[in-house]
């Protein structure tokens, strides 16, 4: 910032209009001097009124370059705040962009997680046609530990996750528990393994039968670390432990889900159920 | 989640094999022939017929086997004025529709049958009625007892000549096709184990007034009624499982709000009118809460509230429109429309917001979701092109089927019906809409309501027994 005299010294130049209240005192005064009456201390006197003139002028001076200076600090400033509002509504924009971003990514991810789910299905059922073709049909019975015929018909992965999961769907929830496990003796390792674990956690939490449930949750988070499910797991391990009355491995949960999964769904989930427990939830 | 492999893309209703019903001799009961709405009368008298076998027929399961049905003329006895062999006729006509559209039986009538030489003698007739293949007779006899109609009928297996279901009837005149209707369901039920659905109906949302008001009308287009006169936009009508109510979107008092008609005694009243634009309801499987649509802040958010609009509850919160919600059968469930991935996809949540689901990853727009009724598939309106079609995906392995490919036409508003074998769907071509039914076994399709255009069908449930 320049100092205020030298911007006063420019505005003098350029703006004689500001100094026309002064030019009438001096008129009175040159009169006076004209009109005779002129002892010293009459001079003296007039001297010193002229030297109070003056620095009143120069007061009026120093109060325009004040006001000056306020006027071109707000112009200053609200350019100023022009540019971060701009900013502003860049960044925003640039959020929102982000966002769709995000969820484009999330729309391309969850089409690939479908596709791969397809995929090791129809990978499960491969592998059973082969297990099942190797078998030759003289053998008659089959041998111990090949799931008691199981195999014969060469069970389809899909056709048993679909079962399974349509009994869930119905709410036949002990035949769905069944399913499933079946399903897991027969393909623990396909995409949709995790899945089935997780349902049977699921099934048993809609049965109310929340220790069963959460052991079930808690064998999704050690066989499957990286399933998709990871964030529900969590999520609904700790409403089974709130429904047990146990709040503090409850909030454990729901706070575990928003640290780990904090623009999941499932954490929006948890801030509310903390917060109706009165419990603030952690940051982000 | 495979890729429909053909043998597990099932859409053939099974039907279920050997039921063995018992027709109690001699136990009279009476029906609630009027379940819902406005005056439906109701037949006074339907009882067993006395003297049924045990017998049972079979159908095999897999599916499409039908049942080879004789149904000879029914009898009229002499003495019978004129308006009541006017019903008996109506009846009969109404009963072979619907046995004819059930889809159960491939049926033998007076003109198949005209070529045997019957001697009035059954168990001569019979044996004619079983050389053209069949394997059950429906044999029925109708009279007039004053200001009303009696029918008798009797089905009777040919192999054993036993007769294996009989029902006597009563009822007036005007309620011929109600009872021909009551009659179908029994025959239906006893031979697959599931209720037929001739009693049953479809709300629907029709221009034909020159406003936009909401109808009912029989399973088969028949007996049209208003529900709504409101002389503005009505549309959206949703039954309640309990078959008590249906709530739909109204624009009379200015901005949309969502509104329920108690079918009992036509009254309407307010569900949830605050706020900005209510749209699309759905009432949960206990009748007790609605799921809407409402935008807020020029987002599309999808809402719960009890059905008197009380306890308002938001369900979900994305960038994206939210949309269209529809509570599964077991009410644990919803299935709504989302744009969150780009374009309007079908999602499954719990009613509690977790376990959100993508479940359609085909057509650039899907939209309008119902639940079959064992809750296990979806059927939506997806865009193929620049029409809409209806399909169906298996919510367990994310197969999808659709079903009207090559239908001329843009498909929307699918609707199941309760015995999940069948979908009516409203169909726009050459500017008007009109609704149409579709049973999934054959992929038949009739076309329902003709008048003005037709849109929005819901299927009703059952009607209590």
């Amino acid at each position: 910032m320049s100092s205020p005299e030298v911007l006063v010294l420019s505005e003098a130049s350029s703006g004689p209009g500001r100094y026309v209240g002064l030019v009438p005192c001096l008129l009175v005064l040159l009169f006076g001097l004209s009109t005779g009456c002129s002892s010293t201390s009459q001079l003296d006197s007039i001297q010193a009124q002229l030297r109070d003139l003056q620095q009143q002028s120069l007061q009026i001076q120093k109060q325009t370059s004040s006001k000056q200076e306020i006027a071109d600090l707000q112009e200053a400033q609200a350019a100023r705040g022009e540019g971060l509002l701009r900013a502003q509504a860049d960044i925003q924009l640039e959020m929102q962009e982000v966002a769709s971003l995000i969820q484009q990514l999330e729309a391309k991810l969850e089409d690939t997680n479908y596709r791969l789910a397809q995929l090791s299905q129809q990978i499960a059922a491969t592998n059973q046609e082969l297990k099942t073709s190797r078998i030759p049909p003289s053998l008659g019975p089959l041998p111990n530990g090949s799931a008691n015929g199981n195999l014969g018909g060469g069970i389809d992965p899909g056709a048993q996750y679909q079962t399974a999961y349509n009994d869930y769907l119905r709410g036949s929830y002990d035949l769905a528990v069944l399913g499933f496990r079946q399903y897991l003796e027969n393909f623990p390792d396909t995409d949709l393994a995790d899945n089935a674990s997780y349902w049977i956690g699921e099934c048993y939490y809609r049965q109310r039968k929340f220790r069963e449930a959460i052991r079930e949750f808690d064998h999704v988070l050690d066989r499957y670390p990286n399933s998709d499910k990871l964030a529900s797991t969590l999520l609904r391990k700790g409403y089974a432990h709130l429904e047990l009355g146990n709040q503090d491995q409850g909030v454990l949960q729901l706070q575990s889900v928003i640290r780990l999964y904090p623009e999941s769904d499932e954490a929006n989930l948890s801030r509310q159920q903390l917060t109706s427990l009165g419990i603030a939830p952690p940051g982000r | 989640m495979t890729r429909i492999p053909s043998s597990i893309a099932r859409f053939s209703f099974a039907v279920r094999p050997s039921v063995v019903r018992l027709a109690l001799a001699g136990i009279l009961f009476i029906p609630t022939l009027a379940w819902s709405q406005v005056p439906q009368p109701q037949a006074d008298v339907a009882e067993d017929l006395p003297g049924n076998s045990d017998v049972t027929a079979v159908i095999d399961g897999g599916g499409m086997a039908q049942l080879r049905l004789a149904f000879p003329s029914i009898t009229v006895r002499t003495g019978t004025a004129a308006d009541a062999t006017a019903a008996i006729g109506a009846f009969e006509t109404a009963l072979r529709e619907d046995l004819e559209a059930s889809g159960v039986f491939e049926i033998q009538g007076p003109e198949d049958l005209a070529v045997l030489a019957l001697t009035g003698v059954q168990a001569t007739d019979f044996e004619l009625y079983r050389s053209l293949t069949n394997q059950s007779v429906l044999v029925a006899e109708a009279y007039q007892e004053e200001d009303k109609f009696v029918v008798e009928g009797r089905l009777y297996d040919l192999a054993s000549q036993q007769s294996i279901l009989g029902k006597r009837y009563r009822g007036t005149f005007d309620l011929s096709r109600r009872v021909a209707h009551t009659f179908s369901d029994e025959i239906i039920l006893y031979f697959t184990g599931a209720r037929g659905i001739a009693l049953t109906s479809i709300a629907f949302n029709s221009d034909r007034t020159g406003h936009k008001e909401i109808y009912l009308m029989d399973y088969d287009g028949e007996n049209i009624r208003p529900l709504t006169g409101h002389n503005s936009i009505s549309m959206s009508p949703a039954w309640a499982p309990t078959g008590d109510n249906i709530a739909y979107v109204s624009f009379f008092a200015g901005a949309p709000g969502i509104y329920r008609v108690d079918l009992a005694t036509g009254a309407k009243q307010p569900i949830v009118t605050d706020g900005n634009l209510n749209s699309s309801p759905d009432f949960s499987a206990d009748g007790r809460k609605i799921a809407f649509t409402r935008s807020i802040d020029g987002n599309t958010e999808i809402f719960v509230a009890d059905r008197d609009g009380s306890n308002l509850r938001q369900v979900t919160r994305s960038a994206g429109i939210d949309t269209n919600p529809a509570f599964s059968p077991n009410g644990t469930k919803l299935a709504f429309t989302s744009s969150r991935a780009g374009n309007p996809h079908i999602y499954i949540m719990d009613v509690e917001g977790t376990n959100l689901q993508r479940v359609t990853f085909e057509g650039t727009y899907n939209d309008g979701a119902d639940w079959s009724p064992d809750g296990t598939r979806i059927v939506y309106a997806t865009r193929r092109g620049n029409a809409f079609d209806i399909a169906v995906t298996d919510l367990a392995l994310l197969d999808t089927k659709v079903l009207t490919t090559g239908m001329p036409g843009s498909h929307e508003s699918p609707t199941w019906s309760p015995d999940g074998r069948r979908i009516a769907f409203s169909t726009t071509a050459n500017s008007k809409s009109q609704i149409r039914v579709m049973t999934l076994d054959t992929g038949e399709v009739k076309t329902l309501a003709s008048e003005g255009n037709n849109m929005s069908p819901d299927w009703s449930p059952y009607p209590p027994r």
